[in-house]
C-alpha cells in the first residue's frame, strides 16, 4: 500500500496536532507513524499516513495547504520512498557529544567528517547556554550508526580534528552504556 | 533514543565524578597445574596464567575505548596457593610467588592474588609454609597479592593463625623496612573471604569456581557524592530516607556499567563472566572518595558521631542498587574505608577526628574492615593479633565479611606519614591505645563457631 509523508512546520500554538490530524482523517489517511518536536517556539512533525485509495497526493497536498496556511503552518507533501541507507550494511550505535564555544561551522564540521566515514544520524540535538563568562556554549548530542566496515579509531581521530579546531570537548561512546545507565529494560543494541 | 538528560547524566558521571571499572580481575584456576617436582609446577603455572590472560589487557583497551569508561586496573586471582601447591616448603612457595609475579608482569597486569590460605579450622603443612614464605615472597615481588582467611561464621575462629599472622605482619613489615613495610600493604587477614571478590588484595579464586572467570569491581565513591551534594543543594529539606532512595538509583547505574562491560571483555575471551563486585573503593584522588560521601551527608568528618549510622545507610543503599541492577552481584560490595587509599579518610585520621577504635567500630557496617591501617612500628605482633582477632569476630558474628590490612610502619612513630605510592597511598600513622592482649593471644586455640551457625 502507497504511503505518504506529509511534514508541517510553524510557530508553536494549542491544536496543530488536533488540526493536521483531523485534515488527515477527513481526506482519509490513516497516521502510521507521527514524530514531533518543538524547538524553542518553533513547531515541527512528520507524519507517515497510508494513501486512500481514491484520492491523489497532489490532491492531499491542496487540501491541507488551503487548511493549515492560515494557521501559518508550512505543510510539505510527498510519496514514501524507500531508500537504502549508506549504512544499511550493518554497524554499531554510538553516541557523539560535544560541548564548547558556539561557533559558526562546527556542526557542520562535526557531521561532515560523520557522513565521510558514511556515519548515519538517528537523531541530533543541539542545546545551547550561555556559559557564565565564557560566551555562549554549545552542547551538541548525535546518535549515529558507524558502519561496520569503518574502525572506531578513524571516527574518533576524524572527529578528534574537529574537536580540536573548534576548541570542543568531544566523547564517542557506544550507545549501550547509556542504556545501561538510564534505562530499567535496556535494550542494549547487538553487533550485526 | 536517549534524552539530553539521559546523555549529559551519563557523560557527567564519566567526565566529572570518577566512574570507572577500579578493576577487571581475571581468575585462574591452578589445580591442573599440581606437579610434584616444583620447577614443573612453576612452569605449569606461568604458561596456564600466560596462554588465559594474554587477550586481558587488548581486550578491555578495547572495551574501554569503545564505552569510554576507564577500566583502572586489570588483574589475575588464583586458586590459593597453599592448597594447589600444599607439597612445597617455604623456599619453593616463595619460587611460586616469584613465578606470579613474573606471569602478572608478562601479561602487563597490575597485581596478581591468591598467594593465600584458607585456615580457618586449622592450618595443613602447606597453609603453615605458605604463611612462613610470606615476608619473603612480598618483599621479592612487585605485584603479589596475599589474603589469609582465619575466621568465618561455620567455623568460628582460629585463633592459633591469628597469632600467627601477627608475626606475619610484624616480619613482612621489617622484610621491607626500606619501603614503609609496604609488603604489609599487599597482605590481608580475612574472616569469611568471599571467593570471587576482585579487588585486592584479597582476590582469589575460590575452589568452587570454575577454570577461568572474569570478575569486575565497579567503583564510584565520586558519582555517589556527586548526586548527595546535588540533591542536598536543590533540596535543603531533603530527608536521610530520600537520600538513601538516590543512592540506591545511583548504585544501580553504576553496576550496570559493570556488568555490561565484564560481560563483553569475558565473551570477547570466551570466559566466562562471573560478579560484579559494587564497590564503593576510593583512590587517593580529590573526587573520588569516601570520606567526601560523609561531608555531603552532614558531617563535619568521617568518624565524627553519626558515622557509623551514615555508612551503614550507604553500604546498605549501595547493596540494594546493585542487586536490582545485577543477578551476579558478589565479591565484597559495599562500601570501602581504607585509610591510605582515601585523602579525606586519611585527612580525618591525621586531625584526629576518626581513631583506630572507631574504625572498628565502622566496620561493622561495611563491606570490608581495617584496611590500609598504618600503625607506629614498636606495635608489638600480640597487639597486631588481637587487632586481628577483635575485627576478625566482628565478621564472624555478623556473618559478612571483614579484613585486616594493617602495617606496623618500621621505624616510624604514631602521627608521622607512611607512604606505599600509586593506589596504596600514604596515611598518618594511627596510635594504638594501651593495653595488653599478649597472654590472651598466647592461649591459642578456636573461638568455637557461635549460634549464627547453626542454621540447618
Amino acid at each position: 500500500m502507497e504511503k505518504w509523508v506529509v511534514s508541517v512546520l510553524g510557530g508553536d500554538h494549542p491544536g496543530i496536532v488536533a488540526q493536521v490530524a483531523s485534515c488527515l482523517a477527513e481526506f482519509g489517511c490513516n497516521i502510521e507513524d507521527c514524530n514531533q518536536t518543538i524547538l524553542q517556539t518553533e513547531f515541527a512533525a512528520i507524519f507517515i499516513v497510508t494513501a486512500p485509495e481514491h484520492h491523489t497526493l497532489a490532491a492531499l497536498d491542496a487540501h491541507l495547504q488551503q487548511r493549515l496556511q492560515a494557521e501559518g503552518l508550512t505543510v510539505r507533501t510527498k510519496s514514501l520512498t524507500r531508500q537504502e541507507k549508506t549504512s544499511s550494511g550493518g554497524g554499531m550505535p554510538f553516541v557523539v557529544a560535544t560541548k564548547g564555544p558556539d561557533r559558526v561551522g562546527m556542526i557542520a564540521a562535526l557531521a561532515n567528517a560523520m557522513a565521510t566515514l558514511g556515519c548515519n544520524i538517528n537523531n541530533f540535538r543541539a542545546i545551547a547556554r550561555s556559559g557564565n563568562g565564557k560566551g555562549e556554549q554549545m552542547t551538541t548530542i548525535f546518535e549515529i550508526t558507524l558502519p561496520a566496515q569503518v574502525e572506531l579509531s578513524r571516527l574518533k581521530a576524524s572527529l578528534g580534528a574537529v574537536a580540536q579546531r573548534f576548541e570542543l570537548e568531544i566523547s564517542v561512546q557506544h550507545s549501550a552504556i547509556f542504556a545501561a545507565t538510564n534505562q530499567i529494560t535496556p535494550d542494549i543494541p547487538r553487533e550485526t | 533514543m536517549f534524552s539530553d538528560r539521559e546523555v549529559l547524566s551519563t557523560l557527567a558521571m564519566v567526565r566529572g565524578e570518577n566512574l570507572d571499572l577500579r578493576t577487571v580481575t581475571l581468575g585462574v584456576s591452578l589445580f591442573d597445574c599440581c606437579a610434584s617436582d616444583p620447577e614443573r609446577f612453576q612452569e605449569n603455572i606461568f604458561r596456564k596464567i600466560t596462554r588465559l590472560a594474554a587477550q586481558l589487557v587488548p581486550v578491555c583497551n578495547e572495551a574501554e575505548e569503545k564505552y569510554g569508561v576507564p577500566i583502572v586496573n586489570k588483574r589475575l586471582s588464583v586458586s590459593p596457593i597453599a592448597a594447589v601447591g600444599a607439597a612445597f616448603d617455604p623456599a619453593q612457595m616463595v619460587k611460586i610467588a616469584q613465578t606470579l609475579d613474573a606471569a602478572a608482569r608478562e601479561v602487563g597486569v597490575d597485581f596478581v592474588g591468591g598467594f593465600g590460605a584458607l585456615v580457618e579450622k586449622g592450618c595443613t603443612p602447606g597453609d603453615r609454609h605458605l604463611i612462613e614464605a610470606l615476608p619473603e615472597a612480598l618483599a621479592t615481588t612487585e605485584r603479589l597479592c596475599a589474603s589469609i582467611n582465619v575466621a568465618t561464621t561455620r567455623a568460628g575462629i582460629n585463633m592459633d593463625a591469628v597469632a600467627l599472622m601477627g608475626e606475619t605482619i610484624k616480619a613482612t613489615a621489617r622484610r621491607t623496612a626500606d619501603r614503609d613495610g609496604l609488603g604489609c600493604a599487599k597482605l590481608v587477614v580475612f574472616a569469611n573471604i568471599p571467593q570471587d571478590v576482585p579487588f585486592m588484595a584479597g582476590a582469589y579464586l575460590g575452589i568452587g569456581e570454575p577454570d577461568a572467570v572474569i570478575n569486575v569491581g565497579v567503583s564510584g565513591p565520586g558519582v555517589v557524592n556527586e548526586a548527595i551534594r546535588r540533591a542536598r543543594s536543590a533540596n535543603s529539606a531533603i530527608r536521610l530516607d530520600e537520600l538513601a532512595e538516590l543512592v540506591k538509583r545511583t548504585a544501580c547505574r553504576v553496576t550496570r556499567v559493570g556488568e555490561l562491560i565484564g560481560r563483553e571483555v569475558a565473551a570477547r575471551m570466551n570466559i566466562r563472566f562471573g560478579i560484579v563486585d559494587l564497590s564503593l573503593a576510593p583512590t587517593p584522588r580529590v573526587g573520588d572518595s569516601v570520606g567526601e560521601i560523609f561531608r555531603s551527608l552532614g558531617l563535619s568528618r568521617i568518624g565524627a558521631p553519626g558515622s557509623t549510622a551514615a555508612l551503614a545507610m550507604l553500604n546498605d543503599a549501595v547493596k540494594r542498587g546493585g542487586a536490582f541492577a545485577s543477578c551476579n552481584v558478589g565479591g565484597l560490595s559495599g562500601a570501602f574505608i581504607p585509610v591510605s587509599e582515601d585523602l579525606e579518610i586519611s585527612a580525618a585520621a591525621e586531625d584526629g577526628t576518626l581513631s583506630l577504635e572507631k574504625l572498628e567500630a565502622m566496620t561493622s557496617v561495611c563491606s570490608v574492615g581495617l584496611d590500609m591501617i598504618a600503625l607506629p612500628g614498636d606495635t608489638d605482633a600480640a597487639t597486631i593479633s588481637g587487632i586481628i582477632a577483635d575485627e576478625m569476630a566482628i565478621g564472624v558474628i555478623n556473618k559478612k565479611s571483614t579484613a585486616a590490612r594493617l602495617i606496623p610502619v618500621p621505624g616510624k612513630k604514631a602521627g608521622d606519614r607512611a607512604s606505599f605510592g600509586g593506589l596504596l597511598g600514604s596515611a598518618i600513622i594511627m596510635p594504638v591505645k594501651s593495653g595488653s592482649c599478649t597472654d590472651f593471644i598466647r592461649q591459642g586455640g578456636l573461638i568455637p563457631a557461635p549460634l549464627q551457625s547453626l542454621i540447618n
